[in-house]
Formats: C-alpha cells, structure tokens, sequence
C-alpha cells in the first residue's frame, strides 16, 4: 500500500522541463489576456448597446476564429503577418522583425482566438444591464464614461471577469492556431497542448502526457467552475 | 406519430445494416498509412495502380513517428510505409505485420526559397554554417520526426550542431518544413530530396554526405489483417512498373 502510494507520488513528480511548459503557457496565456479585455469589453460594450448597418456581419467576423478551424485560423495568421504576408513584409522590412514563429507570435494566436470568447460574455453582461440606470444617471448630468465606470461596468463586471477566465482558459488550450503560426520551439513557444502533442509521438514520454494533460485538466475544471459561479451571480443580480 | 416513429428507427436501423454488410463483404479500400515526405510518389503509385481497378485509397499522411503511435493506439491500416528503421522496426515488434521489404533510399538536401541570395552550401566539417543566415532553419522535430533525426545527425558528424541549435524551428513533419521555407518564413529548411524537386518555389543549395547519417531507408510493412487488394498493392510498390516514379521523385535503388 505504502509503496504503490509512493510509485503514485513519484509519478506525479512534475519535472523541471514540464514546469518551463507550465510556465510558458501561464505566460502566454496572461499576456494574451490582459491585452485581449481592454478591447473585449470596449467592443463587447459597443455591440450590447448599438445597433447599426452591417452590425451581424461584422460580429459574425469577429466571432469568426472561435467556430474557424483553429489550423485556418493560424494558416491566414501566417499569411498576413508572415515574412511575405502583406503586413508581416512591412514590418519585416521597416523593423526587421520576424513576428512568426516566436513568442509574440504565440500570444497574437491566443489573442485572436480568445477575444471573440471574451467579446461575446462582455457583451451579453452589458445587454442584461438594465438601460433606465444608465439613463437616470445620464439625466443627473454624470458624464457617459462617468456613468460607464459608475454603472455599467460594476453591472457586468462579473460576467466580464466570467468572460475573461474562460478566455484565459482558451488561451492556455490553444493549439492550431499556435502550432501553424507559432510553432513548437521549446521554451519559446512550447506551451502545454505543444509539449502534449509531441510528447505524444516518442515513446516512453506517456507519463509526461499525462501529467501535462492532468494539469490542464485541472486548470480548465478551475476556470469552469469560477466561470459558472460568474455567471450565476450575474444572474441573482438580474432577479 | 407512434408509428411513424418505428417506420424511422426501422430504417435508420436498415441503413445501418446494409451499411455494415456491404462493408464487410468486398474489400476494397486500402488503408495506407504513408510517411509525409512520400506524398508525390505515393500519389503517382497509386494512381497506376488504380487504373483497371476500383479501389480506393484511405491515406493517412503524418510523420511516421505520428504514425506508428496510431497503430500502436490501435488503429490498424492495410500497410503503413516508414521513413525510418526505428519506427518500422517498433511497428514490427507489435506482432501485426505479415510482410515487410525495403522499398527505395532518399537523399537529405538543404533547401532554401528560390529568390534566397545563398547560392550552395558545401556541407564540410566544422564549417561556418551560421554566418550565411540569421533566421530560421526549419527541420521535421528531431524528438519524432526522421528527417529531423536524419538533420541532426548530420549536423552532429558535421560538429556544426552548437553553431545552429538555437536557430533550429521544429515542424511537425517533412511538408511543413518545406511549406515554411516556401512561404520564406525560414531562410533554410532541411528536407527530402523528394521533397525539394516536387517544388519550384525552393531550390536545394545543398546536400548531405551519405556517409553523416544514417541511410534513408523507406520501408513498406503488410498488416496481417490485410486484404487481397492491399497485398497487390505491397507488391505494387516495388514493381518494375513503379521504378520510374521513383526515380523521378528523387529516389535511388538501395545497394
């Protein structure tokens, strides 16, 4: 009994090489994040309280990366902003920066792929938002951004945050994207779902899949369930 | 409403059962598993194969690493054809091959993009590999993929590994490495020469002594539970008739 509990613990023994992992996609995926809300909630916002011409067309854009294959996704990444993409070339040629297949490369395929995540929880917590605070507010003569600091986003913050750890979580799964655009350099752009696939492909390396696939595992339950309890909140609130 | 119910399970049902049967009585598809670098080749084989017969083709193409891990899984296709002994020789020891032959030799070469300003490599030992670029060189991860392995190799008898270690982007197979150095993502990439002569948008600048690495032996296994057609088609792939298509694609006759 002692001795299969100890082979369990020795198993679970995490090793050096697979905490760089777990850090470098920690880091990502927080990079990713915090650049990612800021635009998140001003669009999120933006779209829960304006109707124009052309408005599902242009959320359908926006949102396109989240139902994209994620390898599409990474593929017109590499396109527009490889060394011969149309953009990539400019700045290859003005900065002589390569941005594919590094690490900012790992977090613009985190952050396209999590913003719409993001956008779209934003923007349902704005929606549920009653309007007639927002216009009290405005008829005492507060300022709008007074008003959105001072209603609205204390409003929809739990929904926002709720939105942000999910878009967290994405990031730290993202894979298709990444591995077309950012590649699989190790401690570079090796994150967890990188180090999980090709540890996959060598033989002898199953432990180290399982404990990176435990840990993911449990990062994502974790995220879920704040996530859900976010949400619930937001809910009672509304009621 | 009821009734019309149990007409749809019956056919749904029925579906299912003419579906299963017809599968099982005539064999022919053939479940290839097929190293990346061997796509052009395997593409042409199997079209002349085709031709008088109607059969079709479920290819998987990947890594033979990626493969081999496939079949281990479980997933057993009509024959798998390897890039690298090792692989092979671990598909061998899961007991489920019937047959097993060499089929052709490959050549390692050093591609770079068409408009590239380096003109040829001469790769010698100790040579100053890392001042004719700074970006990229893309090669198959060594960790699972053979022409990785093959590179590293090479690069290692070349006592020039150090110099380009840091510069070294792993892809997930052949066809990515020369995907990058096509869309100029990379300055150089170490690929097939197979490979490299399929494509006009690189040129090969240089090529790997064969005596640095070990041979490039392509191997074809038959899976025990293989069918007629399968094993017409194993015995296709080394005909005379198929000699030509390799030697086109860049392939040599094994000493």
């Amino acid at each position: 009994m002692t001795f299969e509990y100890c082979s369990i613990l020795s198993f679970l023994q995490i090793s050096e090489a697979e905490w760089s992992v777990i850090l470098l996609s920690v880091k990502v995926a927080v990079i990713s994040t915090i650049i990612s809300v800021p635009f998140a909630i001003t669009f999120g916002w933006f779209m829960g309280r304006y109707r124009f011409r052309g408005k599902s067309v242009f959320e359908g854009i926006i949102h396109l990366p989240l139902v994209m294959p994620p390898v599409a996704t990474g593929y017109l990444l590499l396109i527009v902003l490889g060394k011969q993409g149309f953009i990539g070339k400019l700045i290859f040629n003005w900065f002589g920066v390569q941005i594919a297949f590094t690490q900012t490369a790992a977090v613009i395929a985190a952050i396209v792929v999590s913003f719409p995540l993001i956008t779209r929880s934003v923007r349902t917590s704005f929606e549920m938002v009653d309007i007639k605070l927002e216009a009290a507010s405005r008829s005492l003569g507060i300022s709008p951004l007074k008003t959105f600091f001072r209603i609205s986003f204390p409003l929809a913050f739990s929904g926002i945050l709720s939105g942000t750890i999910l878009g967290f979580a994405r990031c730290l799964g993202e894979f298709g994207a990444t591995i077309t655009f950012a590649g699989n350099i190790s401690g570079k752009t090796s994150t967890i779902p990188m180090a999980v696939y090709s540890n996959m492909q060598i033989p002898g390396k199953e432990s180290a899949t399982i404990r990176l696939v435990i840990v993911s595992v449990i990062i994502s339950l974790i995220a879920m369930i704040i996530a859900e309890y976010l949400n619930r909140k937001v809910i009672r609130k509304r009621s | 409403m009821k009734l019309f119910f149990n007409k749809f399970y019956l056919y749904i049902v029925c579906i299912f059962i003419t579906g299963c049967k017809e599968h099982n009585t005539s064999k022919e598809e053939i479940a290839v598993f097929c190293a990346a670098g061997l796509y052009n080749v395997f593409t042409e084989i199997s079209e002349s194969f085709k031709n008088d017969r109607s059969i079709t083709f479920n290819i998987n193409l990947a890594s033979s690493g990626t493969l081999a891990r496939q079949i281990e899984q479980g997933i057993h296709p009509d024959i798998y054809i390897s890039a690298n002994m090792q692989w092979a020789d671990y598909v061998d020891s899961l007991n489920i091959c019937s047959l097993r032959k060499n089929l052709y030799k490959n050549t390692l070469v050093l591609i770079a993009p068409t408009n590239s300003t380096i003109k040829t490599i001469s790769l010698t030992k100790h040579m100053d590999i890392a001042s004719m670029f700074n970006g990229y060189i893309a090669m198959g991860d060594p960790a699972y993929v053979p022409a990785g392995k093959y590179a590293v190799e090479s690069f290692k008898s070349l006592h020039i590994y150090n110099k380009i270690e840091s510069q070294i982007l792993p892809t997930k197979d052949v066809n990515s490495t020369l995907m990058l150095v096509e869309m100029e993502e990379c300055e150089l990439g170490v690929v097939y020469k197979s490979g490299a002569i399929k494509s006009d948008k690189v040129k090969i600048v240089g090529i790997f002594p064969e005596d640095i690495h070990e041979p490039i032996i392509f191997q074809a296994l038959l899976l025990r539970d293989a069918g007629i057609s399968a094993k017409m088609f194993y015995d296709f792939l080394t005909d005379s008739a198929t000699f030509n298509i390799w030697t086109e694609n860049g392939f040599s006759i094994i000493p």
